[in-house]
C-alpha cells in the first residue's frame, strides 16, 4: 500500500476527521488512485476499527469518531471518484419492525454497513411490512433487507416480518439479515432469515458476506 | 398527579459517559467539543414532564413474584417529541457523532429528571401513608404491557401528547415508564435503581456498590467487603488468599460451597446442577458463581491444614548414610497441594525434624494445568514470590533460632516439573501445550538467595547454603519421580519393577536399571478428593477405610481418626469397592436404584451432616482409574514383558498410602495380575531428596536413572482410546 493511503487509513482507524480530509486531498495530489484511498484506506480501517469494536477493545465512542472521519475523508474524495464508486457493494434497506421503537442501535449497524461501502436506506423504527415491500419496489438493485427488533415482545413482530418477505416474489433477489439484543442465531434460523450478527461491526461483516453469497 | 416544573442537571460527563467516553478516553476532548455545540439547543427543545397514580397489579400483568393485587405506584415521564426530529435530523445528515449526542443527552434528562420528580413521589406516598420498597424494571420484572396499564391508570389527560404503540411502547421515543412497590414503612423510599439486582447485566451504565458480607469462619464472625462484579469467592481469596479454587472456579467440585444465612443471593445454573432442591432452599451455594445482591451473612468451609500422612510410611528403601558428610540437610518434597520438608544430621542420614504445609499456590488451581495457565497468563512472579514464601516458612519452622541453632549446609528440592519452573521464574509458555517442552530440566544447583530470593535470609539461612532442583525426565515426568526411582532402588535392580505415583497426574514408570519407560496420565482430582461431592484431601478426619456390609450399613476409618470430614481418594476408591462386593454398584458403575438419586450416605460428620457418595462421584473414579490402568497396559504391552515378569509394584504418594491393595485390584485401579507386588513407599519423592544428600554417589545414581528413561505419550499410543475404555468398567 502507498504511503500516502497508509496515513489516510490511520487517521480513520484514529477517528481524526480533521487531519482525514487532508490526508486524502495529499493522496489524490501524489497522485494515488481515488477508489484505492476509498477501499484500501477508508473501507478497511473501518472494517479494522469494527474488528476492534467486535473485541471490546474500544467503545462506541471510538467507533463514531471513525465513521465521522470516513464520511469527511469521503467527501474530501468525491469530486475524483467514478459515479457509483461509493456504496459500490449495493442497496440495503434497514428498519425496525413494527411495534418498536428502537433507533439507535438500528442507526449504529446503518453507519457501519455504510461505511463498508453499501448505500444505506434507512426506513426508521416501528416500520409495516407494507412500507418495507414498497422501498424494495422503488429500489429492486436491493440486495440486503436488515430488520431489528429489540424487545422479546416485538421479535413476533420480527418473525411476521421476515415470513411476509419469504412470501414475496422477490426472495430470491435479496438476503435477510436480522439483529438486535433478544434476537439469537437460533431465532434468526428459526423464522427463516439469512443471517444474524450480535453487533454493528458484526453486521457489516455479515453485509458483506451476504451480498458476495449470491 | 401531574408534575411540572420538572428540572435535571445535564453535566457533560454523563452525557459522555453514555457513549462510554470518559476523561481518559483520547476522543473525550474532541467528544466534549461537538458536544458544546449542540447542548444549548438541544436543551432548549427539552419539554420534560411526568405524572404518577397509586394502583395494583392486575392479573393480566402480574407475575409469580409479583402477584396479583400487589400495591404499586406508576410514573410515567418524558422529555417531550421536539428532541427527536433534533436526533434525527443528525443522523439523516449522516453526522452521526451529533445525532449520538444528542440522543445520549436526551437520555441523561430523562434519567436526571428522577432527582427532580423523586421529592414529589416521596411526598405523594407520605401523605398516602406508605413508603417504597423497590423499583421494578420492565421488561425484566413485569412485562411491556405493563407500560399500557400504567398509561391506562394514570390516565391520557394527565399526559397530553404521549401515545402507546401496539407494541405498548411510547411515543415521543424519549418517554419511560416506572414501576415501584409500596410499603408499609412510611420511612422506607428505595427508589433508586439497584444495579445488583438487575437483570440487565450488560448494560453500560451498570456501577456496583460494595456490600458487606459476614463469614462464619473458624467459629469466629468476620465482615468483608465485596467489590464490584466479584464472586463471594473472589471476595473470600482476596482476603484470606489461601481459599482455595479447586476446579479452577468453574462451578464444577464444590470445594467452594457456602451456606448463606441471611441476604439475597440468587442461585446459578451450576449451583441448580450442583445442590438438590431442599440444599438450595436452605441457601447452599457455590461461591465461585455466587454474586451477593445485598449485604449477607454466610458460612463458608475453610479446609483444616493437616498433612499425617504426608511424609509418614515411608519404607526405607534408602539404606544408611554412605557419604561420610558432616553438618545438616533439608530434603524437600515440593508438591502441587503440599509441601513436605524434612531436616537430617548428614552423618547419619537420621531425622531430626519434619514441617509439612500446604502450597499456597493453590489458590491459582488445584492442578499443574490450571497453574501453568496462571503463570501463562501474568501471574508468574505471584505465583514465585509465593513458592519462595513457602519453602521460606517451612525451613524457619525447621531451624528455630537460638544460641546453638542449627545451620544446613545444604538444601535438596524434590518436585514436579512444574513447580520446578514456577520456583526458577521459567516460562512455563511451551509446558502448556505441544511439545510440552520444558525450559530446563537438568540438575540445579545455586546459592539459596538466588533459588529463594529474600525468603533465604528471612528463613535463617546463611549466604552460602546451596539449594540443589533435583532433575527431571520430561514435562510431565519430574524431579519428584526421578527421586522416587532413586528411593526404590530402579538404578540398580535387574528386574523389572513398576512406580505408581498416583495424584491429578498420575505417574508411572516400568523398568530396571538398563531401560525404564515412563508415563503420565491425566487422572483428574478425584485421586485427591477433587471433583467429589464430599471429597477432601489427606487431612485428619478424611475417610480413608470403607466396610459395607450387606444391608448396606458402611463402617467408616478416618485419618488421625478424627470425626469424618469429608472422603479421601483412598477411602473414594475403598468405598466403590465395597459397593461393589455388596453388589450395590454393577459393573458399568450404576449404583444400585435405592442409592441413584440421593447417592449412598457414608457416614455422618460431627454436625450431623451426611457424608455422601453420589453417582457422579463413582464416574469421576471410572474417569480417574481408566486412565491410570490404561497407562499401565500400554506401558507393559510396549516394555514387551508379561505380568508376571514383574517384580514390584511400588505405590507411591498421599493417595496410595493405606490402601488396601485388593480392594484397588477389585474396582481395576490396578491390574490384578499385580496385585501380590504392591508396596506403599508413602512419600518416595521426599525419600530420594534425603538420599540425595546422605548417599555418596545419588547424584551419578541419579543420572543413570534419567540416561536409561524415555518417556511414552500416552494419549499418542494407538491403543491408548481402546484400553482406556476397557478399563473403564468395574471389572477385574
Amino acid at each position: 500500500m502507498r504511503p500516502e493511503i497508509e496515513e489516510v487509513k490511520a487517521l480513520v482507524v484514529k477517528g481524526s476527521a480533521k487531519k482525514v480530509g487532508r490526508a486524502v486531498q495529499a493522496a489524490v495530489d501524489a497522485g494515488c488512485d481515488a477508489s484505492e484511498i476509498l477501499n484500501q484506506g477508508m473501507v478497511e480501517a473501518m472494517s479494522e476499527v469494527g474488528d476492534q469494536f467486535t473485541k471490546n477493545e474500544i467503545f462506541v465512542s471510538e467507533m463514531l469518531m471513525a465513521a465521522r472521519a470516513m464520511k469527511k475523508g469521503v467527501e474530501v474524495l468525491q469530486p475524483h471518484l467514478a459515479a457509483g464508486s461509493t456504496g459500490a457493494l449495493g442497496k440495503v434497506i434497514i428498519a425496525t419492525v413494527k411495534n418498536d421503537l428502537h433507533d439507535i442501535g438500528k442507526k449504529l449497524v446503518a453507519m457501519m454497513i455504510e461505511s463498508a461501502g453499501f448505500e444505506v436506506l434507512d426506513l426508521g423504527i416501528d416500520v409495516p411490512i407494507s412500507k418495507i415491500i414498497d422501498c424494495y419496489r422503488k429500489n429492486p438493485e436491493t440486495k440486503i433487507i436488515a430488520l431489528s427488533a429489540l424487545l422479546t415482545t416485538t421479535m413476533p413482530d420480527l418473525r411476521e416480518t421476515v415470513e411476509a418477505l419469504n412470501k414475496a416474489d422477490f426472495r430470491s433477489d435479496i438476503k435477510i439479515m436480522v439483529g438486535g439484543a433478544p434476537v439469537t442465531q437460533a431465532f434468526a434460523d428459526e423464522i427463516g432469515a439469512d443471517g444474524y450478527s450480535a453487533d454493528a461491526a458484526e453486521a457489516a461483516i455479515l453485509a458483506k458476506k451476504l451480498a458476495a453469497s449470491f | 398527579m401531574k408534575f411540572t416544573n420538572l428540572k435535571a442537571e445535564l453535566s457533560d460527563e454523563l452525557i459522555l459517559e453514555k457513549l462510554n467516553c470518559t476523561l481518559n478516553s483520547p476522543l473525550h476532548d474532541e467528544l466534549l467539543e461537538e458536544l458544546l455545540e449542540i447542548k444549548e439547543e438541544a436543551q432548549g427543545l427539552l419539554c420534560p414532564f411526568g405524572a404518577m397514580a397509586f394502583g395494583e397489579l392486575p392479573k393480566q400483568i402480574a407475575t409469580e413474584e409479583y402477584p396479583e393485587g400487589t400495591r404499586i405506584v406508576y410514573v410515567i415521564t418524558t422529555v417531550g417529541d421536539a428532541i427527536s426530529g433534533y436526533i434525527e435530523k443528525y443522523f439523516n445528515e449522516g453526522d452521526y457523532v451529533k445525532g449520538m449526542l444528542a440522543d445520549a443527552l436526551a437520555d441523561t434528562c430523562l434519567f436526571e429528571l428522577e432527582k427532580s420528580w423523586g421529592h414529589i413521589l416521596m411526598e405523594e406516598c407520605r401523605k398516602a401513608g406508605c413508603g417504597i420498597s423497590g423499583r421494578l424494571e420492565i421488561p425484566q420484572d413485569l412485562s411491556m404491557k405493563t407500560q399500557k396499564i400504567a398509561f391506562e391508570t394514570i390516565g391520557a389527560e394527565e399526559l397530553p401528547g404521549i401515545r402507546l404503540s401496539d407494541g405498548y411502547m411510547f411515543y415521543p421515543v424519549k418517554s419511560i415508564c416506572h414501576v415501584f412497590l409500596l410499603s408499609k414503612e412510611t420511612e422506607q423510599f428505595e427508589i433508586g435503581h439497584n444495579c445488583r439486582t438487575c437483570r440487565n447485566k450488560s448494560c453500560n451504565m451498570r456501577r456496583l456498590s460494595p456490600v458487606a458480607l459476614q463469614v462464619h469462619r473458624k467459629g469466629m464472625i468476620e465482615t468483608i467487603e465485596s467489590k464490584g462484579e466479584e464472586s463471594i469467592f473472589d471476595t473470600l481469596q482476596r482476603i484470606w488468599p489461601d481459599y482455595s479454587a479447586v476446579c479452577g472456579r468453574r462451578g464444577v467440585c464444590g470445594k467452594c460451597r457456602v451456606q448463606i444465612l441471611k441476604g439475597q443471593v440468587p442461585p446459578s445454573l451450576e449451583d441448580k446442577d450442583y445442590f438438590t432442591e431442599k440444599e438450595l432452599a436452605s441457601g447452599w451455594r457455590l461461591s465461585c458463581k455466587a454474586y451477593p445482591l445485598t449485604d449477607c451473612e454466610l458460612e463458608a468451609a475453610f479446609e483444616e491444614d493437616g498433612f499425617s500422612v504426608l511424609t509418614a510410611g515411608a519404607k526405607n528403601c534408602a539404606g544408611p548414610a554412605t557419604a561420610k558428610r558432616q553438618g545438616y540437610g533439608i530434603a524437600i518434597d515440593m508438591g502441587t497441594t503440599t509441601l513436605a520438608a524434612q531436616l537430617l544430621r548428614l552423618s547419619d542420614g537420621n531425622v531430626l525434624d519434619t514441617a509439612v504445609s500446604v502450597n499456597h499456590q493453590r489458590s491459582f488451581g488445584a492442578d499443574v494445568i490450571s497453574r501453568i495457565q496462571a503463570s501463562n497468563t501474568g501471574k508468574k512472579e505471584e505465583l514465585r514470590n509465593r513458592i519462595r514464601k513457602d519453602l521460606g516458612r517451612l525451613i524457619r519452622r525447621l531451624l528455630p533460632g537460638g544460641q546453638d541453632r542449627i545451620r544446613p549446609d545444604m538444601i535438596c528440592i524434590a518436585g514436579n516439573t512444574t513447580m520446578g519452573h514456577l520456583l526458577m521464574g521459567y516460562s512455563c509458555e511451551a509446558m502448556g501445550r505441544l511439545p510440552f517442552a520444558p525450559v530446563n530440566i537438568e540438575e540445579i544447583v545455586g546459592k539459596a538467595e538466588d533459588i529463594l530470593g529474600g525468603e533465604a535470609r528471612k528463613a535463617g539461612l546463611d549466604s552460602e547454603v546451596r539449594v540443589c532442583l533435583l532433575p527431571g525426565i520430561s514435562a510431565f515426568v519430574g524431579a519428584d519421580i526421578t527421586a522416587g526411582l532413586l528411593a526404590c532402588g530402579f538404578d540398580t535392580a535387574g528386574q523389572v519393577s513398576l512406580f505408581l505415583d498416583l495424584g491429578t497426574n498420575g505417574e508411572m514408570a516400568l523398568g530396571n536399571r538398563e531401560r525404564i519407560y515412563t508415563a503420565s496420565t491425566a487422572a483428574g482430582p478425584a485421586f485427591e478428593g477433587g471433583n467429589i461431592r464430599c471429597g477432601c484431601g489427606s487431612i485428619p478426619g478424611a475417610i480413608c477405610h470403607v466396610e459395607i456390609e450387606a444391608d448396606g450399613s458402611a463402617e467408616i476409618k478416618t485419618i488421625d481418626g478424627q470425626p469424618p470430614v469429608g472422603i479421601c481418594g483412598t477411602g473414594l476408591v475403598e468405598a466403590a469397592a465395597e459397593l461393589l462386593r455388596r453388589g450395590f454398584l454393577d459393573e458399568t458403575g450404576r449404583l444400585a436404584k435405592r442409592y441413584a438419586k440421593e447417592g449412598y450416605p457414608l457416614a455422618y460428620t460431627e454436625d450431623g451432616k451426611v457424608i455422601m457418595l453420589t453417582q457422579k462421584d463413582i464416574r469421576e473414579l471410572q474417569l480417574a482409574k481408566a486412565a491410570v490402568c490404561a497407562g499401565i497396559t500400554i506401558l507393559v504391552h510396549k516394555y514387551g514383558i508379561e505380568w508376571d515378569e514383574i517384580g514390584h509394584v511400588f505405590l507411591a504418594g498421599g493417595f496410595g498410602y493405606g490402601m488396601e491393595p485388593e480392594k484397588a485390584a477389585r474396582i481395576g485401579l490396578l491390574p490384578g495380575a499385580l496385585l501380590d507386588k504392591v508396596e506403599i513407599v508413602g512419600n518416595a519423592a521426599l525419600l530420594g531428596a534425603r538420599m540425595y544428600l546422605t548417599v555418596s554417589d545419588a547424584d551419578r545414581r541419579i543420572e543413570a536413572i534419567r540416561r536409561v528413561s524415555r518417556e511414552t505419550a500416552l494419549a499418542r499410543e494407538p491403543e491408548f482410546q481402546d484400553c482406556y475404555v476397557d478399563a473403564m468398567y468395574f471389572e477385574k
